[in-house]
């Protein structure tokens, strides 16, 4: 009992020196490079998505105020798309604002509009991350329920990207899956009885997959989702891409059909708190995705 | 090129000691969970429990598994009292095997059989809406034309040993999903608006949340579930992939807390990989297990709902 421990507290000590000196010295930059591009030698997904929960308990444990806490998410919501960017994800999206959290303070509310305004501009301008990496931005979710200023940001932010198109970062707010998955229901019927005036046919086809092709987010060009992951311990969806990530693999028929990998979406429930989240909670994400499809082409390989 | 996946190679190696290390250590230092019947903060009010059969065992060895877990889920939630169940697995086991489920009375002394009351059979709703919204019970016969069943309700009452917590304690609905009852129901259901609003051509179609709420979860709808344990048949193979959702109804897991156990059988799994498979999966394979049952509780428990705010 106390040999493991001891080892463990041993090998955590290890790492959190190695974690502290790649921190202090101008090496660490490199050494991350240099991690990434090691990773990137295998499989990565195409899209990942991000619940980025847990910057007001970050700011209360580390005795800052709530605004400060989402100051530090969105410096994480940087590191984190660099990341990705780097890996070559094709598609990042992130939860930024749910329509229920209207229902938060009024101080906080607004607060979160203002940095909504200024980082989304930010993100965009000239030079920085978005155009670096030639990252087209979609905002997926209700603009409708935004004041107008962040509207109107919205609207700006979107056009300085237009023309970008190596990868795509979806931030979703004001967004609910349930609102995403109604508003793909109501266009998928309204398509239907535009097309076939007094044809049932077009009714009687409507599957799965049209609606699923009339989800918003599928709409501005995002893939499947391969991963999905919620920071700081919460084992819940909270109304995030619900649809996005319960697809349908059957597993007994699975020898029968054109497998494709990876048409699962792997959901991860980190124990960090957002702003803290960072490669290093990244990395085991990346080797569990890698894993997983050397796993399932050894399988289909196996069975052929 | 081949230098960096040497370095990846490498990389995986040192995060499978990484991993195996800190899962020997918890394995050690988990603490047990609460008994069975102690009383807990919170209890579910709706438990789903979502299989995941393994492609590398036969299929005798999970349809085992799968159905003696379902009894064992059903005998617990009668004595936590929790009131309603789902149980699901996206190649429909569970319904094809539905007569064992209705012979739940083996778990019991034959004094207390409980009894399988009545049971009602869900179709998407294919015809036109406002045949839908009437209380209309299918019958079977008419099974083949309209199509695959979206799922099965079972009323199952309480044994009368375990009613001494509440009035509704024991009694138990027990809903057998299947994949039609996943994302074809919302398909379904676009259909059916489609046909209605086709009717009153002059009509902007304008759904909202709670229209499609009312659809997808009301009265012939299927309740959210605001637990869900996701067992997977072979644990310790599982172990190595995080959790998936595989096809469960997405509508209602908005706020579902989810509950996995990974350090089932992982030793095992991982001193057994050269032996066949049909010796394996016998000795692999496994059931929803109580101390399994009673972590997950624990666990709902412990949640914290916030709700967005």
């Amino acid at each position: 009992m106390a040999t493991p421990s001891s080892l463990l507290l041993f090998i955590a000590s290890l790492l959190h020196l190695l974690q502290w000196i790649l921190e202090k010295s101008q090496a660490t930059r490199l050494a991350q490079r240099l991690l990434l591009w090691v990773l990137a030698a295998g499989p990565i997904p195409q899209h990942v998505a991000f619940v980025m929960d847990g910057n007001r308990r970050y700011a209360r444990s580390k005795g800052k105020i709530v605004q400060e806490g989402h100051g530090d998410g969105y410096m994480a919501l940087r590191r984190v798309l660099e990341i990705c960017l780097r890996l070559n994800v094709r598609c990042v999206s992130v939860y930024a604002f749910a329509i229920d959290n209207f229902k938060r303070s009024p101080d906080e509310v607004e607060a979160l509009m203002y940095l909504a305004e200024s980082k989304l501009l930010e993100l965009c301008a000239h030079g920085n991350l978005l155009q670096e990496y030639d990252v087209r931005l979609n905002v997926i979710g209700r603009t409708e329920l935004f004041p107008e200023y962040v509207q109107k940001a919205v609207v700006k932010a979107e056009g300085m990207t237009r023309k970008n198109n190596r990868s795509i970062l979806n931030v979703c707010m004001p967004y609910s899956s349930r609102d995403e998955m109604t508003a793909a229901v109501e266009s998928s019927i309204r398509e239907a009885l535009e097309k076939g005036d007094n044809d049932l046919s077009t009714i009687e086809n409507i599957t799965e997959d049209t609606i699923n092709s009339h989800l918003m987010s599928v709409q501005r060009g995002s893939p499947p989702l391969d991963i999905l992951v919620r920071t700081s311990g919460v084992k819940r969806l909270s109304d995030y891409m619900l649809w996005q990530a319960s697809p349908v693999r059957s597993i007994m028929n699975h020898a029968l059909r054109p497998v494709q990998c990876c048409e699962n979406t792997q959901i991860h429930f980190n124990k960090t708190y957002w702003p803290d989240f960072g490669l290093f909670d990244f990395v085991p994400i990346i080797l569990k995705w890698q894993r997983s499809v050397w796993f399932r082409q050894y399988e289909v390989s196996s069975r052929r | 090129m081949v230098l960096a996946y040497l370095c990846l190679a490498l990389l995986h190696a040192v995060y499978s000691l990484v991993v195996l290390s800190i899962s020997f250590f918890k394995h050690l230092t988990r603490p047990n969970p609460l008994p069975l019947n102690a009383s807990r903060r919170r209890v579910p009010q709706h438990l789903a429990v979502l299989f995941v059969p393994e492609t590398d065992f036969d299929q005798g060895t999970n349809e085992h598994c799968i159905l003696e877990s379902v009894q064992r889920a059903i005998l617990w939630c009668q004595q936590v009292g929790i009131p309603q169940l789902s149980v699901y697995d996206a190649d429909d086991i569970i319904l094809n095997n539905i007569g064992s489920i209705e012979r739940v009375p083996t778990l019991y002394s034959s004094s207390q059989e409980p009894k399988v009351d009545r049971e009602r059979i869900h179709y998407p709703p294919t015809p036109p809406l406002s045949d839908y919204a009437e209380s209309r019970p299918l019958s079977p016969s008419e099974d083949s034309a309209i199509g695959q069943k979206s799922f099965i309700t079972l009323a199952i009452s309480s044994p009368r040993a375990t009613t001494r917590h509440s009035k509704n304690s024991g009694s138990l609905t027990l809903h057998i999903l299947t994949r039609e009852a996943s994302k074809p129901a919302i398909a379904a259901m676009t259909r059916s608006i489609a046909r209605a609003e086709r009717k009153n051509a002059k009509s902007q179609t304008k759904l909202s949340i709670s229209t499609l709420e009312a659809h997808l979860e009301g009265k012939h709808g299927l309740s959210p579930p605001n637990f869900m344990i996701l067992h997977p048949i072979h644990p310790s193979k599982y172990h190595r992939s995080p959790i998936e959702l595989h096809g469960y109804p997405p509508w209602q897991i908005r706020l579902t807390e989810i509950y996995c156990n990974r350090f089932r059988k992982q030793y095992e799994g991982r001193l057994m990989w050269f032996l066949p498979s049909h010796v394996s999966s016998a000795l692999l394979s496994s059931s929803l297990t109580e101390w399994e049952f009673r972590e997950a509780l624990d666990q709902f428990a412990g949640a914290e709902m916030r709700l967005g705010k």
